[in-house]
């Protein structure tokens, strides 16, 4: 079993960039948002995220972190 | 950029040419508005407008707003915020400020990445979305009202810069952290001061390192907020977190 992070419900997401610092500070001891394994690509009120999934994603920190739940960490 | 010193980015559009100058006599000065204040003092004569960002824009929860300063129609000095994500990305460019001045005329879009400055004449303003790295940059867009990636604005500030559409950094950059554990620790130490904001939370688009996605976040700021939250470019509905600064200054 692989455990992984994901994003059920990304349509919930508001932009605040908090998983995208955390995923940052975990993959490089640094605010760099291209060593970050999470990705906003946001377009008006649409937010949409992307895991770099070459590494190991799944923290529960990120998972506590967002304000609007939108993320999980699953078996597969 | 070091704790001692501040990145500005000159940019003179009648030239179509860049200067990035380190200073170390302006650290009294706290952005965005106090460094703004004195860049303007210094540079007076070109009229500029100037873009800063606060000491712990893109670095801490809730210090989200870019300040700009500009004289308006009638010749009065005025300022503004704006949300989005413009702020953290300047600071994690590494620039404290950008200041802009003179007239365009051959191109009508700037491009601002790790090492350059680039001047484009863009006929399709579609072609904007081509540059800087998708995910990560911020773009002003001038107009009517200015605004910031696509959501967000300076509310009704009456600020323009003539000839330029639109304003994209690139969204490379870093910030280093020293000691992980503590800056943790104190990050999560504001975040949990979120009761302490005075708007409630919503799900409407956020500012860039603030959870709680407030129905005031398009709007920008007005000048309702106190001097030591405004030069930390938090937000107005943040000043209750910024009053005790305590904690953040043991990073």
């Amino acid at each position: 079993m692989t455990r992984i992070l994901i994003s059920p419900r990304e349509e919930k997401c508001i932009g605040c960039g908090l998983c995208v610092i955390k995923a940052s500070l975990i993959e490089s001891s640094s605010i760099n948002l291209s060593k970050s394994f999470i990705r906003l690509y946001s377009e008006g009120k649409k937010n949409i995220i992307s895991i770099d999934y070459g590494r190991k994603v799944d923290y529960k920190e990120i998972v506590d972190l967002c304000p609007q739940n939108c993320f999980e960490i699953k078996e597969v | 950029m070091t704790k001692n010193s501040k990145n500005i980015l000159h940019i003179n559009l009648t030239q179509q040419d860049y200067q990035l100058k380190t200073y170390n006599d302006l650290n009294p000065f706290i952005g965005g508005v106090g460094l703004s204040l004195k860049l303007f003092l210094d540079n007076k004569e070109k009229n500029p407008v100037i873009f800063s960002c606060g000491p712990l824009s893109g670095i801490f929860p809730f210090a989200s707003k870019i300040c700009v300063l500009y004289k308006d129609k009638n010749s009065n000095l005025n300022e503004a915020y704006g949300g989005g994500s413009f702020a953290a990305k300047l600071r994690i460019l590494g620039i404290d400020a950008i200041i802009i001045y003179g007239k365009l005329k051959n191109s009508n879009f700037i491009s601002v990445e790790q090492n350059k400055v680039d001047f484009i004449c863009l006929k399709d303003k579609d072609k904007i979305a081509q540059f800087g790295i998708a995910g990560r940059k911020s773009t002003l867009y001038f107009g009517r009202r200015v605004g910031i990636d696509k959501y967000f604005s300076f509310g009704g500030a009456d600020f323009n810069i003539i000839n330029l559409t639109a304003l994209t950094i690139s969204g490379e950059g870093e910030i280093v952290i020293p000691n992980q554990k503590e800056y943790w620790e104190v990050y999560t130490k504001i975040l949990e001061k979120k009761y302490n904001l005075s708007v409630q939370y919503s799900s409407c688009p956020s500012c860039f390192g603030c959870p709680a996605g407030c129905e005031f976040s398009k709007e920008g700021e007005e000048r309702k907020i106190a001097t030591l939250p405004k030069c930390l470019v938090s937000c107005q509905f943040a000043e209750e977190i910024y009053k005790d600064i305590s904690i953040t200054t043991k990073t």
